[in-house]
Protein backbone atom coordinates (compact mmCIF):
# COMPACT_ATOMS: atom_id res chain seq x y z
CA UNK A 1 0.00 0.00 0.00
CA UNK A 2 1.90 3.18 -1.10
CA UNK A 3 1.15 6.21 1.28
CA UNK A 4 0.69 9.40 -0.39
CA UNK A 5 2.52 12.24 0.96
CA UNK A 6 0.48 15.22 0.99
CA UNK A 7 2.41 17.70 -1.38
CA UNK A 8 4.29 20.37 -0.08
CA UNK A 9 3.05 23.53 -1.16
CA UNK A 10 4.16 26.04 1.01
CA UNK A 11 7.97 27.79 1.51
CA UNK A 12 9.09 28.50 4.73
CA UNK A 13 11.52 31.27 4.40
CA UNK A 14 13.51 32.50 7.09
CA UNK A 15 15.87 35.90 6.75
CA UNK A 16 19.06 34.77 7.99
CA UNK A 17 21.59 37.47 6.67
CA UNK A 18 20.55 40.80 7.43
CA UNK A 19 20.17 43.05 4.12
CA UNK A 20 21.80 46.02 5.49
CA UNK A 21 24.00 46.53 2.78
CA UNK A 22 22.51 45.05 0.23
CA UNK A 23 21.32 47.00 -2.74
CA UNK A 24 17.92 48.23 -3.37
CA UNK A 25 16.44 45.60 -5.31
CA UNK A 26 17.48 43.10 -3.21
CA UNK A 27 15.55 44.98 -0.16
CA UNK A 28 12.61 45.84 -1.95
CA UNK A 29 12.65 41.65 -2.61
CA UNK A 30 12.93 41.34 1.16
CA UNK A 31 10.36 43.87 1.44
CA UNK A 32 8.00 42.34 -0.96
CA UNK A 33 8.66 39.11 0.61
CA UNK A 34 7.53 40.68 4.25
CA UNK A 35 11.16 40.16 5.28
CA UNK A 36 11.49 43.29 7.74
CA UNK A 37 14.25 41.68 10.23
CA UNK A 38 16.89 39.04 10.62
CA UNK A 39 15.22 36.01 11.94
CA UNK A 40 11.88 36.91 10.44
CA UNK A 41 9.90 33.54 9.75
CA UNK A 42 7.15 34.07 6.72
CA UNK A 43 5.29 31.22 4.58
CA UNK A 44 4.65 31.85 0.79
CA UNK A 45 2.93 29.48 -1.52
CA UNK A 46 4.73 27.34 -3.58
CA UNK A 47 4.93 29.30 -7.29
CA UNK A 48 7.36 30.80 -9.98
CA UNK A 49 6.83 34.20 -8.72
CA UNK A 50 8.05 33.23 -5.48
CA UNK A 51 10.95 30.89 -6.42
CA UNK A 52 12.28 34.06 -8.56
CA UNK A 53 11.59 36.27 -5.02
CA UNK A 54 13.44 33.54 -3.60
CA UNK A 55 16.39 33.36 -5.81
CA UNK A 56 16.89 37.29 -6.12
CA UNK A 57 18.20 36.63 -2.45
CA UNK A 58 18.93 33.52 -1.95
CA UNK A 59 22.12 33.87 0.14
CA UNK A 60 20.40 35.49 2.89
CA UNK A 61 17.69 32.94 3.65
CA UNK A 62 17.08 29.62 4.64
CA UNK A 63 14.23 27.96 3.00
CA UNK A 64 12.08 24.56 3.13
CA UNK A 65 9.12 23.36 2.30
CA UNK A 66 6.23 22.75 4.30
CA UNK A 67 2.70 21.50 4.08
CA UNK A 68 0.91 23.81 6.26
CA UNK A 69 1.98 27.40 6.58
CA UNK A 70 2.04 28.57 10.66
CA UNK A 71 0.16 32.28 11.59
CA UNK A 72 2.34 34.88 12.99
CA UNK A 73 0.68 34.15 16.50
CA UNK A 74 1.36 30.31 16.28
CA UNK A 75 5.09 31.53 15.03
CA UNK A 76 5.55 33.52 18.01
CA UNK A 77 3.80 30.77 20.47
CA UNK A 78 6.36 28.36 19.38
CA UNK A 79 9.25 30.87 20.63
CA UNK A 80 8.42 31.38 23.80
CA UNK A 81 9.87 29.41 26.24
CA UNK A 82 7.05 27.16 29.01
CA UNK A 83 5.82 29.17 31.82
CA UNK A 84 7.20 26.94 34.41
CA UNK A 85 4.23 27.11 36.83
CA UNK A 86 0.45 26.93 36.97
CA UNK A 87 -1.93 28.12 39.55
CA UNK A 88 -2.71 24.90 41.35
CA UNK A 89 -5.05 26.58 44.36
CA UNK A 90 -6.39 30.13 44.07
CA UNK A 91 -6.33 32.67 46.74
CA UNK A 92 -8.87 33.79 48.85
CA UNK A 93 -8.34 37.30 47.61
CA UNK A 94 -9.81 36.43 44.34
CA UNK A 95 -13.05 36.26 45.84
CA UNK A 96 -12.73 40.04 46.27
CA UNK A 97 -13.67 42.18 43.48
CA UNK A 98 -12.17 45.23 44.07
CA UNK A 99 -14.22 47.75 42.36
CA UNK B 1 64.29 36.61 68.39
CA UNK B 2 61.25 36.03 70.01
CA UNK B 3 59.44 38.71 68.37
CA UNK B 4 59.79 37.27 65.36
CA UNK B 5 59.27 33.61 66.44
CA UNK B 6 55.86 34.72 67.72
CA UNK B 7 55.24 35.90 64.53
CA UNK B 8 55.77 33.07 62.92
CA UNK B 9 53.74 31.43 65.08
CA UNK B 10 50.63 33.61 64.68
CA UNK B 11 50.97 33.59 60.81
CA UNK B 12 49.13 29.90 60.27
CA UNK B 13 47.04 30.47 62.50
CA UNK B 14 45.97 33.88 60.83
CA UNK B 15 45.90 32.27 57.41
CA UNK B 16 43.80 29.37 58.56
CA UNK B 17 40.56 31.29 59.57
CA UNK B 18 40.24 32.98 55.76
CA UNK B 19 36.78 32.61 55.70
CA UNK B 20 36.26 30.63 52.63
CA UNK B 21 38.19 27.67 53.34
CA UNK B 22 36.88 27.80 56.87
CA UNK B 23 33.73 27.05 55.89
CA UNK B 24 34.97 24.49 53.44
CA UNK B 25 36.31 22.42 56.62
CA UNK B 26 33.26 22.79 58.55
CA UNK B 27 30.91 21.66 55.94
CA UNK B 28 33.61 18.29 55.52
CA UNK B 29 33.58 17.69 59.07
CA UNK B 30 30.00 18.18 60.08
CA UNK B 31 27.44 16.29 57.68
CA UNK B 32 23.97 18.23 58.22
CA UNK B 33 24.47 22.30 57.58
CA UNK B 34 22.85 24.81 55.98
CA UNK B 35 24.37 27.11 52.78
CA UNK B 36 24.70 30.39 54.12
CA UNK B 37 23.06 32.71 51.70
CA UNK B 38 25.71 33.54 49.28
CA UNK B 39 26.62 30.40 48.79
CA UNK B 40 23.59 29.26 47.39
CA UNK B 41 24.85 30.25 44.16
CA UNK B 42 26.76 27.70 43.43
CA UNK B 43 24.82 25.35 41.98
CA UNK B 44 26.40 22.15 41.85
CA UNK B 45 28.24 20.46 45.11
CA UNK B 46 31.99 21.67 44.51
CA UNK B 47 34.72 19.68 45.47
CA UNK B 48 32.74 17.13 47.81
CA UNK B 49 32.65 14.16 44.92
CA UNK B 50 36.20 13.79 45.96
CA UNK B 51 35.13 12.46 49.72
CA UNK B 52 32.87 10.07 48.37
CA UNK B 53 32.97 6.77 46.56
CA UNK B 54 32.43 6.13 42.88
CA UNK B 55 29.47 4.30 43.84
CA UNK B 56 27.35 7.37 45.76
CA UNK B 57 28.54 10.13 43.15
CA UNK B 58 25.69 11.54 41.03
CA UNK B 59 24.34 9.91 38.11
CA UNK B 60 25.06 12.23 35.09
CA UNK B 61 21.64 10.43 33.40
CA UNK B 62 18.77 12.11 31.93
CA UNK B 63 15.56 11.29 34.11
CA UNK B 64 14.20 7.86 34.39
CA UNK B 65 12.10 6.37 31.16
CA UNK B 66 8.14 7.18 31.62
CA UNK B 67 7.50 3.19 31.42
CA UNK B 68 9.53 0.84 33.62
CA UNK B 69 11.65 -1.47 31.47
CA UNK B 70 9.66 -3.72 29.21
CA UNK B 71 12.58 -6.20 28.85
CA UNK B 72 11.92 -8.78 30.94
CA UNK B 73 7.86 -10.00 31.03
CA UNK B 74 8.26 -12.93 33.56
CA UNK B 75 10.52 -11.33 36.49
CA UNK B 76 9.63 -8.40 38.09
CA UNK B 77 10.55 -4.91 36.29
CA UNK B 78 13.32 -3.37 38.14
CA UNK B 79 13.55 0.32 38.57
CA UNK B 80 15.86 2.18 36.50
CA UNK B 81 19.07 2.87 38.63
CA UNK B 82 18.69 6.81 38.74
CA UNK B 83 15.51 6.13 40.80
CA UNK B 84 17.57 4.10 43.09
CA UNK B 85 19.65 7.11 43.68
CA UNK B 86 16.68 9.58 44.39
CA UNK B 87 15.79 7.52 47.34
CA UNK B 88 19.21 8.46 48.43
CA UNK B 89 18.27 12.06 47.48
CA UNK B 90 15.20 12.32 49.06
CA UNK B 91 16.60 10.92 52.34
CA UNK B 92 19.09 14.03 52.34
CA UNK B 93 18.53 16.49 55.09
CA UNK B 94 18.41 20.03 52.48
CA UNK B 95 17.99 20.17 49.10
CA UNK B 96 17.61 22.24 46.29
CA UNK B 97 15.67 23.16 43.04
CA UNK B 98 16.87 24.84 39.81
CA UNK B 99 13.28 26.03 38.60
CA UNK B 100 12.64 28.03 34.93
CA UNK B 101 9.80 30.33 34.92
CA UNK B 102 9.38 31.89 31.66
CA UNK B 103 12.70 30.94 30.68
CA UNK B 104 14.92 32.26 33.56
CA UNK B 105 16.92 29.83 35.88
CA UNK B 106 16.00 30.24 40.08
CA UNK B 107 17.75 28.27 42.38
CA UNK B 108 15.54 28.04 45.19
CA UNK B 109 15.36 25.94 48.59
CA UNK B 110 11.94 25.61 50.62
CA UNK B 111 11.59 28.84 53.01
CA UNK B 112 13.34 31.07 49.97
CA UNK B 113 11.91 34.35 49.41
CA UNK B 114 12.35 34.72 45.71
CA UNK B 115 11.94 38.09 44.17
CA UNK B 116 10.95 37.42 40.63
CA UNK B 117 11.99 40.80 37.92
CA UNK B 118 9.48 40.70 36.62
CA UNK B 119 5.48 40.32 36.92
CA UNK B 120 2.91 37.57 36.86
CA UNK B 121 0.22 39.06 35.26
CA UNK B 122 -2.35 35.87 35.93
CA UNK B 123 -1.72 35.04 39.34
CA UNK B 124 -3.08 36.79 42.45
CA UNK B 125 -1.92 37.42 45.64
CA UNK B 126 -2.63 34.63 47.78
CA UNK B 127 -2.24 31.83 45.11
CA UNK B 128 -0.52 28.61 45.17
CA UNK B 129 1.90 28.18 42.33
CA UNK B 130 2.72 24.67 41.43
CA UNK B 131 6.66 25.01 39.72
CA UNK B 132 6.75 22.09 36.87
CA UNK B 133 10.29 22.90 34.81
CA UNK B 134 13.01 22.20 36.99
CA UNK B 135 16.81 21.30 35.37
CA UNK B 136 18.50 20.35 38.49
CA UNK B 137 17.59 18.91 41.68
CA UNK B 138 20.18 18.02 44.15
CA UNK B 139 21.41 18.29 47.54
CA UNK B 140 24.93 18.22 49.34
CA UNK B 141 26.07 15.02 47.96
CA UNK B 142 23.57 14.05 44.73
CA UNK B 143 22.73 16.38 41.81
CA UNK B 144 20.00 15.12 39.03
CA UNK B 145 20.04 17.26 36.14
CA UNK B 146 17.21 17.50 33.90
CA UNK B 147 17.38 16.80 29.71
CA UNK B 148 16.23 19.63 29.38
CA UNK B 149 13.79 19.09 32.51
CA UNK B 150 13.42 16.73 34.88
CA UNK B 151 10.35 14.64 35.16
CA UNK B 152 7.62 16.41 36.59
CA UNK B 153 6.07 13.29 38.53
CA UNK B 154 9.65 12.85 40.54
CA UNK B 155 8.69 16.26 42.86
CA UNK B 156 6.48 18.75 43.81
CA UNK B 157 7.50 22.30 44.55
CA UNK B 158 4.82 24.63 45.76
CA UNK B 159 5.22 28.27 46.14
CA UNK B 160 2.89 30.64 47.22
CA UNK B 161 2.37 34.57 45.75
CA UNK B 162 3.34 36.90 48.19
CA UNK B 163 2.74 40.40 46.75
CA UNK B 164 2.95 42.15 43.51
CA UNK B 165 5.53 45.36 44.23
CA UNK B 166 7.54 47.08 42.27
CA UNK B 167 11.09 49.01 42.38
CA UNK B 168 11.73 52.61 44.23
CA UNK B 169 10.91 55.22 41.05
CA UNK B 170 14.66 55.72 39.59
CA UNK B 171 15.25 58.38 36.94
CA UNK B 172 17.67 58.50 34.08
CA UNK B 173 19.29 61.71 33.00
CA UNK B 174 20.12 61.94 29.11
CA UNK B 175 21.97 64.76 27.58
CA UNK B 176 24.28 65.28 24.90
CA UNK B 177 27.33 66.98 24.77
CA UNK B 178 27.01 71.28 24.01
CA UNK B 179 23.27 71.04 24.12
CA UNK B 180 21.23 72.20 26.87
CA UNK B 181 18.19 69.97 26.47
CA UNK B 182 17.92 67.14 29.35
CA UNK B 183 15.86 64.31 28.56
CA UNK B 184 14.25 62.29 31.75
CA UNK B 185 13.37 58.96 31.31
CA UNK B 186 11.38 57.12 34.71
CA UNK B 187 11.54 53.68 35.56
CA UNK B 188 9.90 51.61 37.82
CA UNK B 189 9.81 48.36 37.55
CA UNK B 190 7.12 45.26 38.64
CA UNK B 191 8.35 42.37 40.61
CA UNK B 192 6.37 39.51 42.14
CA UNK B 193 7.49 37.97 45.14
CA UNK B 194 7.22 34.54 46.03
CA UNK B 195 7.77 31.85 49.25
CA UNK B 196 8.72 28.60 48.31
CA UNK B 197 6.35 26.36 50.22
CA UNK B 198 7.66 23.05 49.59
CA UNK B 199 9.80 20.76 47.81
CA UNK B 200 8.82 17.02 48.03
CA UNK B 201 10.84 14.23 46.07
CA UNK B 202 8.71 11.45 44.74
CA UNK B 203 11.18 8.44 44.71
CA UNK B 204 9.08 6.47 43.33
CA UNK B 205 6.31 7.31 40.74
CA UNK B 206 2.68 5.67 41.17
CA UNK B 207 2.35 4.21 38.11
CA UNK B 208 6.13 2.73 38.39
CA UNK B 209 5.25 1.26 42.32
CA UNK B 210 1.67 -0.15 40.91
CA UNK B 211 3.82 -2.09 37.84
CA UNK B 212 6.55 -3.64 40.03
CA UNK B 213 4.85 -4.35 43.42
CA UNK B 214 7.23 -2.14 45.38
CA UNK B 215 6.47 -1.12 48.73
CA UNK B 216 8.78 1.86 49.42
CA UNK B 217 9.26 2.59 53.02
CA UNK B 218 10.55 5.79 52.56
Amino acid sequence: MASVTPKASWFKITLIRSGIGMTERQNGVLKALGLRHRMKTVYHPVSPDTAGMIMKVKELLAVSEVDKPLTPAEIHAKRQPPKGYYVEEPGALRNIESS
Amino acid sequence: MLLLRTIQRSLPRLQATDTRSFLKTLSCATSRFSLPTLSRTIATTPHFHTLLTPAETSPPTSPPPKTPPTAQSNAAPTLHESLTLLTALKAQPSKYITVKIHGFSFLLTPGDKVVLPFLLKDVKVGDILRLTHATTLGSRDYTMKGNPYIDERLFECRATFLEETSEPLRKKEKKKRRTRRIKTVKSKHRYSVLRIKELIIIDVPPAVAAATGNNTTT
